[in-house]
């Protein structure tokens, strides 16, 4: 199945853009997405999203099709399922 | 929406007239308007995001202002500052934002602080006001100002930018996510300097001033709980509900 990646300020500018689509098995979880995502993308990227120890960064949030989506907990993606991943920003 | 405490005060002819056209919005009306006049708001920093905050707050009549932010206009300012000018640089971007806010509205009362928020003046500034727009760059800043938003359970309108994408939400203590149950920590890659557009704070910083009236007033849906996203390079808005953390060190939900 086909699935997007959508990756919001720094992290769109670390990922070189803010879609990404990636293909999965079938049942894949939004969290499998998620590291086969960091996987293939720059090591930017990957640390913005894990730490050295491979835990999910505290400050990221997660929107499966605009739901809270908590990282502890799998959940399975479907065809054409968006991903939302946001880093923190301020003001200035 | 739970209403706010704000004592409303009676408008004078010249306020009727100045607020006519807002005031023929459904549901705000002179009601509306005298609230906004009792009103209290402080703006954590006055730059891309809070300047914006700050003129249509001022605009709408908002009775009370209280503008925190340090340093002096710089060249850099420029872009996205709004209440910075070229004839103010060097000098303290306090004073250039009280100028301009004068100039734009000289019935109200504005009250600067030439200090950035810090332990020790958050405590006193957020005691002195109805609710907080936070504006400012470093989370250090934020997690104080949200810190002291949740003990006085006074709203909190928290907007951001970065390049050509913005965020926003409403802090509402004992009912939303507070800044920390997002974001438990400092980020560790957050830089203090970064790609924006001036278009890009002010498209924010308005809906954050909108935000804040419609608290106010009682006016219309918030964005408690809510995350709005926008992207403004592909034009995308994203609204994401969001939970408070059960185990959140601040609000402790």
């Amino acid at each position: 199945m086909i699935v997007t990646i959508q990756c919001f300020a720094q992290l769109a500018r670390a990922a070189g853009g803010a879609d990404h689509e990636l293909t999965l098995d079938e049942g894949a979880t939004a969290q499998e997405a998620l590291r086969a995502f960091a996987e293939a993308a720059s090591e930017e990227t990957r640390v913005l999203l894990f730490t050295e120890a491979g835990e999910l960064q505290p400050t990221i949030l997660l929107f499966l099709d605009e739901e809270p989506l908590l990282f502890s907990e799998p959940a399975p993606m479907r065809e054409r399922s968006t991903l939302f991943i946001a880093t923190p920003i301020a003001g200035g | 929406m739970t209403e706010l405490p704000i004592t409303p005060e009676p408008l004078n002819d010249e306020e009727r007239a100045t607020y006519e056209w807002q005031s023929w919005v459904p549901g705000f009306g002179e009601q509306g308007q005298e609230r906004l006049k009792g009103a209290s708001v402080l703006i954590s920093r006055v730059g891309g995001l809070g300047s914006v905050v700050a003129y249509e707050l001022a605009a709408a009549g908002v009775g009370k202002l209280i503008l925190a932010h340090a340093g002096n206009v710089k060249h850099s300012d420029l872009n996205r500052q709004l209440l910075m000018t070229h004839s103010q640089l060097g000098k303290p971007r306090i004073e250039s934002a009280v100028r301009r806010l004068e100039e734009l509205n000289p019935h109200i009362e504005l009250v600067p602080v030439a200090e950035n928020i810090s332990e020790e003046n958050a405590e006193r500034l957020v005691g002195e006001v109805d609710l907080i727009v936070d504006c400012a760059p470093l989370f250090e800043e934020r997690f104080l100002m949200n810190r002291e938003a949740v003990r006085q359970s006074k709203p909190m309108v928290e907007c951001a930018m970065y390049d050509l994408e913005a965020q926003i939400t409403t802090i509402i203590p004992g009912e939303t996510p507070c800044l920390s149950c997002l974001f438990p920590e400092a980020p560790p890659a957050w830089k203090r300097e970064f790609p924006v557009f001036g278009a890009v704070s002010g498209t924010v910083g308005c809906m954050a001033a909108m935000e804040t009236i419609k608290l106010i007033a009682g006016l219309g849906e918030t964005l408690a709980s809510k995350l709005l996203t926008m992207n403004l390079r592909t034009m995308r808005f994203h609204s994401h509900r969001i939970s408070r953390r059960t185990d959140c060190a601040i609000c402790g939900a």
